[in-house]
């Protein structure tokens, strides 16, 4: 080790630090201020407005609604999309042969860009020529077509399931990686000892794996808070508001509205409920066992 | 307004910067320092002041032709053209106008946008524009004063546009049916077309604009034309939870109910087509939109020009209005920004946006120029226009009435509308509460 | 891959094996269904995807893809190149500058610093967009393709840091000494001894950025206006909103988009893997 040289130190750190405080640290600080003010914009005068924000965004029901949607989308991605990914890990991870040929295919919708899967879900669910919809026809449920973004009923379920879509390959990739990176001699062990293939995954490979299931779950609740892109480009929040989102109702306040002190307010909210996972995280790594990753 | 002495000073920039920098400005583009704001006492960064940037919407399509004329006529100057399709540009002007990264010229709303922008110092008068050359009583005094703050000129229009429901004649003549004069009719339109298997009115709603078009033609109808002309004022006429505008809602029920429009029309877009095509293909018998509606069938579906015609949405009994009124505005309108480092190019350009010339090329994409005088060839086109000069009134575009908070929640409540997630009364109540609290 | 064993103890019997190759052919027609609409659809013609939207195309066409050069399309492929190429080398370049002194200078200080970092991982990018915004114009950097490496390189920097710095504590303090034996200054070490050794760590950091900054929408979306300054997400979603009733043609850009994401993902899978799983792992 190099003994304490402050100046070299903070030298070798400056680059960094700078590029860091001044877009990341600062704008943080400033998103805070700017949640006590009121503020059309610059060149526009910012009026402190004290807790005049939060006390209206607590009657929004607006924001109560994005919520509702965001936690709803926070729910699914834990309990579908993650053991969705986990179950497409075991399919990689069980197959004898052409494994990479496997996760290859399973992992493509998350190679594509937000975009392009928000554009191409609008096409599978739009009402005359999407695939949903000409699928049910086929199978003679004609019944059962929707216009499936045009409704509140079914818009904020067929955003989320493209989500899914998107992102359970995600986790499958860290599922496997996490997979292989178990010990082998436990389930030889396992096996010499009789253990069904069913009962080494319930007492052998799940056991082990719950560190992995902590962190991706911690993953998936920040993923599901920032998400943004696929509900702006596939509804823009709507139909009346049933797709909101907090992010989405963030942008619509800053962006669209101009009420950038209440859309800072929002995005508060937005960092406060990550704070708290955060914390969770930090208690929760303290006492887990190291997973290797290879 | 400051005055007068803030433009010379920023013309003389502009010519100094012209002088000593003709040499950068061939590299300005719309990029940083390329729209030559003046940089205060920084002694005319220019930065290419020999280049203006204009912003205009992507489906103004003979802008660039006018550009052409005006960088003819004037050797050495550039324009940089900036488009964008109608949802981005609002958000995107918004954030720029009033930086050094904003237009010096460009398309520009009338109502409270200009209002606004003319509050905020953002633009500047055209009155000496107005007063040379051949713009001098070019347009009608109606026309002048949808670009005019407390009498000022801040915007100048090429055309009108208003919205009407366009039909497939082919679809009609076959069902036998002919244009509805009264609502009762309507109904029975949509009766006899949802029979014959096909969606009555193509509809796409997802930007919320569209819906709120009809919302606003409604409005106009229910309460006459007092509700839109004073609305916005310190006394508007009538409130937006007046019963009249309960009824307006109602009809949008009543439509839906009906099932004049094709299933999901909440979740699909306009911009992208998605309604358009379901009438040029000849799924859907009709589609209320605005008079682009010609242009557009111009360019995706030629042969539909044979087979297309419109009437106006009608009245019902105990409606204000009558059948005869309309709704629209002004479009494109150009203005001209106050940060700009050359005004008097700034203005020029605006001329060829807005003259004789750029008025007969933008009737031959089938548009409404106001330029007086202007031959319109296209027999619809000319129909059109005769019906908008013909209306009584004119209800404004409802989204840029008030401020974008309150045509935010206007825009949710009516798209609530048209998804029957939302009562009539609860509507009106929503808009008059959204409109208090803008109001404050 | 090659040295795992994980299921050769027990051999399932045929119909095991007949049903999981029944689930894995399912899973893959569910992850696959919409990528082959979409390649499928950008071979046909406006009309021949109307009257047949799911089916193969009856006339195929390729004017779909030559179309696309006449459009905007290469500019958003080049935008989005060099803003990749700076913030991978930015982020590369400054998190090894830092994770250098927090891994091998004897300081109190680091352990406060790395959680500064660290605690940058967790901050939604929403939080920081209406101040980055104003900045931006303050800088006068609004609406160029200069205004997202700033951004882009924050962000990424905690993980590049996190993962650097948990590489550069294993490599052998011997090494070091050695060096600094033959009078090597921090830099050269940096350039001569721990660059060459830190390959893996700083392709993982590589690769976390890349996929990052490729695909990233939100600062794009606030920070550029000019069509002429998008990054491919942008102007994909710009050509959405411009496209009208061409859906093929939507479909060819939208295969055209996601190629070099497939092309990356070929050329370089196992980084691709091991820096997702270490970006996500990254609390271990």
């Amino acid at each position: 080790m190099i003994r304490t040289d402050r100046l070299k130190w903070i030298a070798f750190l400056a680059p960094a630090l700078i590029v860091y405080g001044v877009f990341l640290v600062y704008p943080v600080v400033q998103s805070a201020m700017l949640s006590f003010s009121s503020w059309a914009g610059p060149g526009r005068p910012a009026l402190p407005v004290g807790f005049g924000n939060f006390a209206e965004l607590f009657q929004d029901p607006v924001f109560w609604l994005s919520m509702r949607n965001t936690a709803a989308l926070l729910f699914v991605s834990v309990f579908l999309q993650l053991p969705l990914g986990l179950g497409l890990a075991l399919i990689v991870t069980s197959a004898r042969r052409g494994r990479r040929i496997w996760r290859g295919i399973y992992f493509l919708p998350t190679l594509m860009s937000t975009v392009a899967v928000a554009i191409l879900w609008r096409f599978i669910y739009s009402p005359s020529y999407g695939i949903l919809n000409g699928f049910l026809r086929a199978i003679g449920l004609e019944s059962l077509t929707q216009g499936w973004l045009g409704q509140p009923s079914t818009a904020l379920w067929a955003v989320i399931g493209a989500n899914v879509w998107q992102w359970a390959p995600f986790y499958m990739i860290i599922y496997i990686a996490a997979i292989l990176g178990l010990d082998q001699e436990l389930y030889e062990a396992a096996s010499i000892d009789g253990a069904t293939r069913g009962q080494q995954f319930r007492f052998v490979t799940l056991p082990l794996l719950v560190p992995v299931l902590v962190t991706t779950s911690i993953l998936s609740l920040a993923g599901a808070i920032k998400a943004f892109d696929l509900v702006y480009i596939m509804t823009g929040g709507g139909p009346t508001h049933s797709t909101e989102l907090l992010a989405t109702y963030m942008f619509l306040q800053g962006f669209t509205n101009y009420r950038l002190g209440y859309a800072s307010a929002i995005a508060m909210v937005i960092f406060t409920i990550t704070l708290v996972l955060t914390v969770i995280v930090l208690l929760r790594s303290n006492r887990r066992p190291r997973a290797k990753v290879r | 307004m400051s005055s007068t002495r803030k433009r010379t000073s920023r013309s003389l920039m502009a010519l100094g910067a012209a002088v000593s920098l003709a040499a950068v400005a061939a590299c300005g583009t719309s990029g940083p320092g390329g729209g030559g704001s003046d940089d205060g006492d920084g002694g005319g960064d220019g930065g290419g002041a020999q280049t203006l940037n204009l912003w205009h919407l992507s489906s103004m399509s003979t802008v660039p032709d006018a550009v052409q004329r005006f960088e003819d006529a004037n050797p050495g100057w550039t324009v940089n053209l900036t488009e964008a399709p109608n949802d981005q540009y609002k958000t995107k002007l918004r954030v720029a106008l009033g930086t050094d990264t904003g237009p010096d010229v460009f398309h520009n709303w009338g109502g409270s946008d200009l209002v606004e922008y003319e509050a905020s110092g953002l633009i500047l008068p055209l009155d000496d524009l107005l007063e040379s050359g051949d713009l001098a009583g070019a347009f009608t005094d109606a026309v002048l004063e949808q670009g005019q703050v407390d009498g000022t000129q801040y915007g100048l229009a090429t055309a009108v546009e208003a919205s009407m429901v366009w039909y497939n004649t082919e679809i009609f003549d076959e069902l036998g049916l002919v244009p509805p004069t009264t609502w009762d009719e309507f109904l029975e339109v949509i009766e006899a077309t949802k029979a014959a298997g096909l969606i009555p009115i193509a509809m796409a709603n997802s930007t919320q604009w569209p819906g709120s078009q009809w919302w606003s033609e409604l409005v106009a109808l229910s309460c006459g034309p007092d509700f839109w002309a004073t609305l916005g004022s310190d006394s508007p006429a009538i409130p937006l939870d007046d019963p009249c505008v309960v009824t307006a809602n109602e009809k949008i029920v009543e439509l839906v109910e009906a099932g004049a429009f094709n299933q999901g029309f909440n979740g699909l877009d306009y911009d992208t087509g998605e309604s358009r095509q379901l009438f040029w293909s000849g799924q859907a018998a009709m589609n209320h939109m605005g008079n682009w509606t010609l242009p557009s069938a111009q360019d995706e579906a030629p042969e539909m020009l044979d087979k297309l015609d419109f009437f106006l949405v009608p009245a019902w009994e105990g409606a204000v209005g009558t059948g005869d009124m309309m709704t629209g505005g002004l479009s494109p309108v150009y203005s001209v920004a106050a940060t700009t480092a050359a005004p008097d190019m700034a203005k020029e350009l605006v001329r060829y946006l807005v003259d004789a010339q750029a008025a007969a090329d933008i009737a031959t994409v089938g548009r409404i120029p106001v330029y007086q005088g202007t031959e319109i060839s296209d027999p619809l086109g000319a129909k059109v226009s005769e019906a908008i000069n013909a209306a009584p009134a004119l209800a404004p575009w409802p989204d840029h009435v008030l401020a974008p908070e309150w045509t935010t929640a206007m825009l949710q409540a009516t798209q609530g509308l048209f998804g029957l997630t939302l009562s009539p009364e609860d509507a009106a109540t929503q808009l008059q509460a959204a409109y208090e609290q803008v109001q404050q | 891959m090659a040295t795992v064993r994980t299921r050769s103890a027990v051999r399932p019997g045929p119909a095991v094996a007949t049903v999981r190759l029944l689930l894995a052919v399912f899973a893959a027609v569910m992850c696959l269904f919409p990528v082959v609409f979409m390649v499928l659809g950008s071979l046909k013609t406006r009309g021949g995807f109307l009257e047949n939207p799911f089916g193969l195309p009856r006339d195929l066409t390729f004017e779909n893809f030559t179309n696309l050069v006449s459009t905007g399309f290469a500019k958003y492929f080049g935008n989005s190149i060099t803003v990749t190429l700076v913030s991978v080398a930015g982020t590369v370049a400054l998190a090894i500058l830092a994770a250098y002194p927090l891994s091998r200078f004897q300081t109190r200080l680091n352990t406060p610093m790395t959680l500064v970092f660290l605690g940058g991982i967790m901050i939604p990018v929403h939080v920081t967009l209406i101040p980055i915004y104003v900045l931006t114009q303050e800088m006068r950097m609004y609406d160029s393709i200069g205004a997202l490496f700033g951004p882009y390189i924050a962000f990424n920097l905690p993980v590049a840091v996190f993962v650097l710095t948990s590489f550069f504590k294993q490599l052998p303090e011997s090494i070091f000494d050695a060096a600094r034996i033959d009078g090597a200054g921090h830099l050269r070490i940096l350039r001569s001894v721990v660059v060459p050794m830190a390959g893996p760590a700083i392709s993982t950091v590589a690769v976390i950025t890349f996929i990052f900054v490729w695909n990233e929408f939100v600062f794009g979306l606030v920070l550029l206006s000019s069509d002429t300054n998008y990054t491919l997400p942008l102007g994909l979603n710009a050509f959405y909103g411009n496209f009208s009733v061409n859906i093929p043609g939507m479909m060819a850009a939208l295969t055209v988009a996601t190629l070099p994401s497939l092309l990356f993902y070929l050329a370089a899978q196992e980084r691709v893997v091991a820096g997702l799983a270490a970006g996500a792992l990254r609390g271990e």
